[in-house]
Order: structure tokens, then C-alpha cells, then sequence
């Protein structure tokens, strides 16, 4: 299957998706051509009408050097002379996922599809072919300065080989198409990461033994949010058909109580994710920018902005990072309590066993909650002008930086997870109990990982558990 | 005339800001009257014919003793005994009196709907408290499992919230931090509209080229906040604007609209769940009556953790730090005659900055501030360790502690705007320029606390001044300094 454009409005999450995780190619439309046809031809008239006006990159020179005008012989020499991306200067020990390089190349395509970036149909076409060729990598360090020049030089530098024309080259490299994939990625996967996180804690609900109170359906119809509604509604879902019997009969520790309102908090920050994603994607970015010709400019202009810096990236993706640290910090309660509660074997220790327990998982969870609270640290605007002292690149956009916490603290949060899911399955194996009908088969899958401990002889829990994290990444992920 | 409460809409940060900072007083209408009667009713007859259910502090004992359960004669001895704790916490100063009334207000908002359970009469009385002053609340020390520690306070300042025979909750609620955030949300706003004027000036005194904030870049960019602050800046800007930048400004120029966008979008994020929080106040345990909840029904809940005041107040600290880093990088190249093309260091024509009539060298102090916010503006995370020594309640609310970042990071923003805002007049005096039309008044109100320099003094006590005018105008509305700039906002 192919996913074919023929304006912004194919700038979908959707269509990403199927992109980026699926591995579809691209095809631009007959009309989105002929419409990139026109526009090139507009944006050439307009620059021929006089070439003394500032066209960044096109009658000026770049960055630093903005302030200074070249003639139309220089204008025709400076495209010509970057016909071939240079390669990227980033380096460093972790690489960003392959998908999210197509989310790139995909997202870099939103300034092209309707002829705001001022060139031919070719240039988007040789874009658009980079999805069927083997990809760059992309270093996750290193990618830190204005605009997202840094990233899109190790990405546009695997551009087919072809010449370039006035206007052009900039268009490749400036906008910010990476802040648009990293913060679609996360979009994407945080939802498979929030759905994983609800069911894992409602596994704990029920080896906690906890009541079911807390997460009432008159809660739903009393709460003003939406989200907290639906955090409500989709831990609910896996209590459909449970008792009440069998719970302990006093209310349970704050950690289980605060579910729906941490869940809801967890919620809201995928949404606006999820939101500001959308936007981003389907968003024009380019510096400069060509404004479509109207009635009263027949001939459109081209106009310096600051499109390049995406603000929305990372302060959602920090939010993010935020609120995995919060469910780590719960699953690390979670974890402790079922290992020292008055009603439940203590440390879980199956009275028939080697009287071991399962302890262990929680001084494990201290670590994992540790790391995932530092990636949660904010990705302010670095206070570091960088390259621009001398007056222009002065502000560097935070998005990689952001995304690069993000990776950590989902892994933590997989870690996490893998924990409380392993103590809640030894809970329920030493007590003789059973889940809610619904949270029977990711208990399955938990114990296909992680069996229950009886006996600590042959068994690797390191093993067992990065193996559990892995199964949860790769739910996550494909959810 | 008082605030009248009736129903859940009538508990707006409009409302609230009525009665927590202007003083005004609040009554309960007759539906309200009404609601609150009936649910007081229905609780009594729920409990009576369920002595044995669990409802926490009705048929068990409270925190650490919750599994214990009471008879009600036992309920009746143990509410004369009373609240064991008079006032645990302390360090920094007291609470203002407004933080208290907001407190005091969104527990009324818990009392309105009726899911506390409590009689009108207690209600009436604690809405007539606010007829009068508010109890002292140290600052600090205010953490906890819920909100128990401030709620403390009041109980004994109000002992018919304790007196009342039988309820379900005389405030078990984030009444703290949702009371707190809704003063913020209003603050924020003022603080933001304050912000797009001094970036405005700026943006006027190193005569960036209007192309940067072109209303053409609202459908390209697509994000409706972005498009606010492009409107915003081009209203203040507009006017006859001539001898612009030949090329472009700086990055932190141009990326301006988007910085602001995001920050008016943190804003309407915290004014809309600091809303929705006061409309939706959850205590435990919460008392619901048929018509609210599915059921009748009693339960135990964690109502009184609010979790998304915190991400919501976050964002908006984060958005400050990140203004707050343009700022300085506007006051640096406003000083940097061969970037912003204007004399250098900001010194009058043929002078030189040993005279001292130049705002040169404040450059330097924002510094100081912008490091102070960046660390206060860390996210509020659930905090890690153990709340106490009790198995119950092993998570501590942090609504709280993010209002307190806020504010204290929103302060350190006001200094830093009061030197670009003095920066910015300095450097349009120096040339003999008008500021655009739409800030002339706001420029002279500038003026007055921090002149153009003209001769030696000590710039600081001007940038003080500007600073604490700037923060009164925020906190208390009605000036020049934070007038909304365009019908949109």
C-alpha cells in the first residue's frame, strides 16, 4: 500500500503511522504536483522582480552571514553549490529509532505538498523516494541548536543525487519536520504505553485485594474532565465483570486510591500529545516561507519566520516524561505494599517455597523509579547561545533533548511495569486467587515470563524480567 | 453584593477571584440550599441503614487507624475528644489572606454539590467565615498524604466543621491546591498579557521586521495559540512602523509567536482544570445521592489528590523560564550595537558608557533570576519517598509544592521583564522614537517607575520598582500594565 498526498490534510497521525511502523511509501498526487509546479513557478517571477529584496538564503547568505546580499550570479551559484546535503556533525552511543527517520522524511514533506517551500515537484519527489531506500541513522546526541539544522543534515544528506535551484536547498534542511516526528512518536506510543500501564495496575488492584470504591461509576458521572473520565472509565473496564467479595474491607493506601487522578493527569498529557502532534505534523515550518500568491500579491512572498523552532515538542514530551515518573513512583509503592501488607503472605513468600519471596522486586523498583525521575528533568531552552553570538542562531530548540529523556523513561516505565506485574502474579500465586476475568491473560503472559518463585534455585530474575520489559516495549509499541 | 452559589457553574475562577482577592462575600441560593439539605438527609439515613458498611471517619476511625471500626457511640466519644492536631507546620511566612479565602471558597464548592454530606447549616456558617478574617497559615511544611495539613487550620479556626453531628467529609478534598491554582490561573493570564507587551516593546526597539509575526503564518503554523500571539503582537505593534530591519532579526525574535503560543496555551490549560477542579471538588470519602452518582453510595477515594493542578501549574513555571531565557537574550542584543543595529551598549549619541547614562551592564543581573526559575521549575514529580509512619497513607499530595514553585518562579519573571521592559524604553529614548501607538501608555507606566537614564543613579532601585509595580498590576488586575490587548484573548 502506498500512501498517497495530495494537500496538508493528509498529514495524519494516521497516515504516519502506516508510514512510519507499517513501512509504507509515498506518492505526491498529479494535483499536489501541478500545484508545486505552480507555486515554483510564482516563487521564481517573484524573485526575478527583484533580486536586491531579502529572500533568506536565496538573496542573502545563511545564518550568520543573513545580513549580507549577493548578486543574482551569486544567488544561481550558492543553489548550485548546495546541491549535496553536508553530512550531520552529531555523534553518540544510541541511535533514533528507524521509524522515527521516516517520520521525518514523512513530516518534511508538509512544507513541500502545497508549494510553500518554493521548489520544483522533483525536490519533493526525491523526498518522498527516500522512504523506499535504506535510511540514515540518525545520532540521538548532538542535535541540540536553532532550528533543526543539525538533525536534518545526517537526514537530507541521503537525498538522491540532483541538482538544486534558487530557493531550494534551504528548504530542505530548515522547518522543524524532526520535532514534528519525535513528538508524533511519542504521541503514538505513549497511548500503548498508558493502556499497558492501566492494566498492569488494575492487576495490582486486585492482588492488593483492594476494593473497588475508589473507582466508582458515580466518579465518572460526577467528574468535569474528560479525562479523568476516561482514565476512570478505562481502569473500570478491566473490573466489568469482578466482585467485591474477597477485598480487604477498610480502604486500601493513598497509592491505589490516587489511580484515577495520577491515570487522569497521564491522560491529559497523551492527549495534548496527541494534540499539539497533529498540529505539528500537518504544519508549514519553513524559514523562509513562501506565502501563496493571492489577488492583492499576484506573485506570493517569501518571508523570514520562525517556523523552524517547534515550542509544542517538548513541553509534551516533558510532560510525558513526567507523568511515566509518577507511575513508576506508584508501581514502586504498589510493589512495596504487596510485599508487606498485613493480609498477604510476607514478602510474598510462598509458604510451601524456599521462604525467599519475591523481595528482591522491590528494591529493584528504586533504581528504575530514580533514572525515570531524572529523565523527567525539564527541557528548558538551553540558556547556551551556541553558534550565535554574533547575532542570529541565538536560541537552540530542546525537542531531541526531550525525546532523548523520553527513551529512558519509557524503558523505565517498561521496567517498572515489569515489576509490579511480577509481584501482583506472586501474590496471587501464593494466596490461591485469581484476577478479574479480563486481567487473566496479561497474567498468563507475565508468568510465560516471569513464573511464579517458589524456589530461587536455577532461576535468573534479571533475565525473567528484561524479558517481561521487552514483551511490554513490543505491546506497547504495536497497541 | 455577596456571590451567590447555586449550582456547579456558579463556581468560576471569575467567582472565586471575587471573593478570595477582592474580599466580596458569598451566599448559598436556595437550590443550593436545597441540594445540600436533601444530601445531608439522604446521608444520615444511609449510614443509619448500613451501620456496618465502612465509611471512613463515619463507622472507622481515620489515617493509620482507618481499618479499625467505630460504633456510634464510639463516633460520638472521639468527636468530643476533637481534632488532635491544633497546627503541625511551619517555616516561611503565612499564606496571604487571599490563598486562605480561595481555600475556603473550593471547599464550599465540595459543600455545593453535595458529595460532603454536610448540613446547610454548617455550610451557611463556614460561607459567612468569609464575612471576616482568615486564620493563619504558615507557608510551609504543607505537605501531605491529601491536604490535611492546611486543613488542620481550619478546623480549628471553624470548629462547626468539626461540630457537625454526622457528615461524610468536612473537607477531606484538594481544597489547598485547587483553591491556589485558581487564584494562578488568573494571574497567569494578567502575567501573560503583561509579557506580550514587554516582548512587543522589544520587538519595536530593535525594529524587527514585522514578516516575523505576518497574520499569513496563522494557517501555515496551524496552531490556534500561536495564532493569538501573532494577533496579540501585531496589535500592539501596529501603527505606521517604519525603518524596519533590512533582513532578519535574531532567532530569538523570530521564534517569539511560537514561544508565546505555547505559553498562552499552558495558561489556558491551568485556567481550564483549575476550573473544572473547583466544579468537580472530590473529598473522602464522597457521599453520592441518586441524580449525582449511579447509585447511592458512600466511598472511599483519593479526591483529595488533584494531579493535574500539578502538570497544569508546571507548564505554565516551564513557559516562564523559557520567556524568561528569550528576555535576556532580547537584553543582550539590544546592548550589542553590531546585532541590533542600534548604538552600541545603548549609549546616547556622543557619550560613552563611563557616564552612566545607559542601561549597559543590567544585562548582567537577570542571570541570577533565570538560574533561581530553571530550578524551581523542575517538574513537580509524585514525591518518591514514604509519606510517614503509616501504611495508609504512603503518598503525599503535590498540588501544593507546584503552586509555591509557580508563584515564586512568576515573580522572578516579573523582575525580568521590568529590565527588558526598562531596556527596551531606554533604547527607543536614546533615538528619539515613539513607541507604537497601542504602548504609549503602557510605555509612560513603564516611565514612571523606571525612567530613560539620563544621568548616573542606581538603576537597580529603578528596575525594583518597576519590578513590584509590574507584580501588584498582575496580582490585583486594573491597570494599564495588564489591560487585555485584543478582543480575542
Amino acid at each position: 500500500m502506498t500512501v498517497v498526498l495530495d494537500s496538508r490534510k493528509d498529514f495524519t497521525l494516521e497516515n504516519l503511522r502506516r508510514v512510519s511502523v507499517t513501512g509504507e511509501s509515498v506518492l505526491i498526487s498529479p494535483g499536489a504536483k501541478k500545484a508545486i509546479k505552480r507555486s515554483r513557478q510564482s516563487f521564481m517571477a517573484y524573485l526575478d522582480s527583484d533580486r536586491t529584496q531579502f529572500i533568506y538564503g536565496t538573496t542573502s547568505e545563511a545564518g550568520q552571514g543573513a545580513s549580507k546580499r549577493i548578486s543574482p550570479e551569486q544567488q544561481r551559484q550558492l543553489a548550485r553549490s548546495r546541491s549535496r546535503v553536508r553530512p550531520g556533525g552529531g555523534f553518540g552511543l544510541e541511535y533514533v529509532p528507524e521509524r522515527v527517520v521516516r517520520m521525518i522524511i514523512f513530516a518534511r514533506l508538509a512544507n513541500y505538498i502545497e508549494g510553500n517551500a518554493k521548489a520544483r515537484p522533483i525536490e519533493a519527489q526525491r523526498i518522498a523516494s527516500m522512504l523506499d531506500r535504506p535510511l540514515p541513522k540518525l545520532p540521538l546526541s548532538g542535535q541540540v541548536g536553532a532550528g533543526e539544522i543539525l538533525p536534518l543534515a545526517h537526514v537530507m544528506n541521503f537525498l538522491p543525487e540532483g541538482e538544486t535551484e534558487e530557493g531550494e536547498w534551504m528548504a530542505r534542511i530548515n522547518g522543524s519536520p524532526v520535532s514534528s516526528a519525535l513528538l508524533c512518536d511519542v504521541a503514538l506510543t505513549a497511548r500503548g504505553h498508558l493502556s499497558l500501564a492501566t492494566q498492569i495496575f488494575a492487576l495490582s488492584v486486585d492482588a492488593y485485594a483492594a476494593p473497588l470504591t475508589p473507582y466508582s461509576a458515580s466518579l465518572v458521572r460526577y467528574a468535569r474532565n474528560p479525562h479523568e473520565k476516561r482514565a476512570l472509565r478505562n481502569l473500570r473496564w478491566w473490573f466489568k465483570t469482578s466482585s467485591h467479595h474477597g477485598r480487604i474491607a477498610h480502604q486500601a493506601p493513598v497509592s491505589w486510591r490516587i489511580l484515577p487522578a495520577v491515570l487522569g493527569a497521564v491522560e491529559e498529557a497523551v492527549a495534548i500529545a496527541e494534540e499539539t502532534a497533529s498540529i505539528s505534523l500537518s504544519s508549514v515550518t519553513d524559514n523562509p516561507v513562501y506565502i501563496l500568491p493571492t489577488q492583492s500579491e499576484p506573485l506570493g512572498r517569501a518571508i523570514s519566520t520562525g517556523g523552524y523552532h517547534n515550542a509544542q515538542a517538548a513541553p509534551a514530551i516533558d510532560d510525558i516524561n513526567a507523568r511515566f515518573a509518577d507511575l513508576c513512583t506508584l508501581a514502586d509503592r504498589h510493589t512495596m505494599k504487596l510485599h508487606s501488607a498485613d493480609h498477604l503472605p510476607a514478602n510474598l513468600a510462598d509458604p510451601k517455597g524456599d521462604g525467599w519471596g519475591t523481595g528482591l522486586l522491590s528494591f529493584l523498583q528504586v533504581g528504575y523509579g530514580e533514572e525515570a525521575r531524572h529523565a523527567a528533568r525539564r527541557s528548558f531552552l538551553p540558556p547556551s547561545e551556541g553558534g550565535g553570538i554574533a547575532g542570529q542562531n541565538d536560541v537552540a530548540s530542546p525537542s531531541m533533548f526531550a525525546y532523548q529523556k523520553h527513551t529512558r523513561a519509557r524503558f523505565c516505565l517498561e521496567a517498572s511495569l515489569a515489576l509490579l506485574a511480577s509481584s501482583a502474579s506472586q501474590a496471587f500465586w501464593v494466596t490461591n486467587r485469581k484476577p478479574s476475568a479480563r486481567l487473566v491473560p496479561i497474567l498468563e503472559c507475565v508468568r510465560d515470563y516471569v513464573p511464579p518463585l517458589t524456589s530461587t534455585v536455577g532461576r535468573d530474575m534479571g533475565n525473567e524480567l528484561h524479558a517481561l520489559q521487552q514483551y511490554f516495549q513490543a505491546l506497547s509499541l504495536s497497541n | 453584593m455577596p456571590v451567590s452559589l447555586n449550582e456547579p457553574d456558579d463556581l468560576t475562577l471569575i467567582n472565586l477571584e471575587r471573593v478570595a482577592v477582592k474580599g466580596e462575600k458569598i451566599r448559598f441560593g436556595e437550590t443550593a440550599i436545597r441540594t445540600i439539605s436533601a444530601s445531608n438527609k439522604a446521608f444520615l439515613e444511609y449510614v443509619s441503614a448500613r451501620p456496618n458498611e465502612f465509611i471512613y471517619g463515619t463507622t472507622s476511625d481515620y489515617g493509620p487507624n482507618a481499618k479499625n471500626r467505630i460504633n456510634d457511640k464510639e463516633r460520638q466519644r472521639l468527636k468530643k475528644i476533637g481534632v488532635p492536631f491544633l497546627g503541625l507546620s511551619f517555616g516561611d511566612e503565612n499564606l496571604p489572606e487571599s490563598a486562605v479565602r480561595s481555600m475556603v471558597f473550593a471547599i464550599l464548592g465540595l459543600f455545593l454539590r453535595g458529595g460532603s454530606a454536610v448540613s446547610p447549616k454548617t455550610a451557611r456558617a463556614l460561607a459567612k467565615r468569609l464575612d471576616g478574617p482568615m486564620p493563619k497559615i504558615p507557608a510551609g511544611g504543607l505537605t501531605s498524604p491529601g491536604e490535611i495539613l492546611p486543613l488542620f487550620y481550619l478546623l480549628r479556626a471553624f470548629p462547626e466543621l468539626v461540630d457537625e453531628p454526622l457528615c461524610a467529609s468536612s473537607g477531606n478534598t484538594a481544597f489547598c491546591s485547587v483553591g491556589l491554582a485558581g487564584i494562578d490561573a488568573i494571574t497567569t493570564q494578567r502575567r501573560l498579557t503583561l509579557a506580550q507587551k514587554v516582548f512587543a516593546l522589544s520587538f519595536e526597539a530593535i525594529q524587527a521586521p514585522l514578516e516575523h509575526i505576518d497574520p499569513a503564518l496563522k494557517p501555515l503554523w496551524n496552531d490556534p495559540y500561536e495564532a493569538v500571539a501573532i494577533d496579540n503582537l501585531s496589535h500592539c505593534l501596529k501603527g505606521p512602523l517604519i525603518n524596519r530591519r533590512p533582513f532578519q532579526a535574531p532567532v530569538s525574535y523570530r521564534i517569539l509567536p511560537r514561544i508565546l503560543g505555547q505559553a498562552l496555551r499552558a495558561s489556558e490549560r491551568l485556567y481550564r482544570c483549575s476550573e473544572e477542579s473547583l466544579q468537580s471538588m472530590v473529598s473522602n470519602p464522597m457521599f453520592f445521592t441518586t441524580g449525582i452518582g449511579s447509585k447511592v453510595e458512600t466511598i472511599s477515594t483519593g479526591g483529595y489528590h488533584n494531579a493535574r493542578i500539578p502538570q497544569a501549574l508546571d507548564g505554565v513555571s516551564m513557559s516562564w523560564v523559557d520567556l524568561a531565557e528569550l528576555a535576556r537574550r532580547h537584553i543582550i542584543k539590544l546592548h550589542k550595537g553590531p546585532v541590533s543595529k542600534l548604538p552600541d551598549r545603548l549609549v546616547r549619541l556622543g557619550d560613552h558608557y563611563r557616564a552612566g547614562r545607559t542601561t549597559s551592564y543590567l544585562e548582567f543581573v537577570p542571570a541570577d533570576f533565570v538560574d533561581q526559575m530553571r530550578r524551581l521549575s523542575e517538574p513537580t514529580l509524585l514525591l518518591a519517598a514514604e509519606a510517614g509512619a503509616s501504611e495508609q497513607d504512603d503518598i503525599n499530595a503535590n498540588g501544593y509544592i507546584a503552586c509555591r514553585n509557580q508563584r515564586q518562579v512568576a515573580y522572578l519573571f516579573d523582575r525580568i521583564m521590568a529590565v527588558l521592559g526598562g531596556v527596551a524604553s531606554h533604547a527607543l529614548d536614546i533615538q528619539d522614537r515613539r513607541a507604537p501607538l497601542e504602548l504609549a501608555n503602557f510605555v509612560a507606566e513603564i516611565r514612571k517607575y523606571f525612567p530613560p537614564v539620563t544621568k548616573k543613579r542606581i538603576i537597580g532601585n529603578s528596575a525594583a520598582r518597576l519590578a513590584h509595580r509590574m507584580s501588584d498590576a498582575i496580582d490585583n488586575g486594573n491597570s494599564v500594565m495588564t489591560e487585555t490587548i485584543a478582543d480575542r484573548v
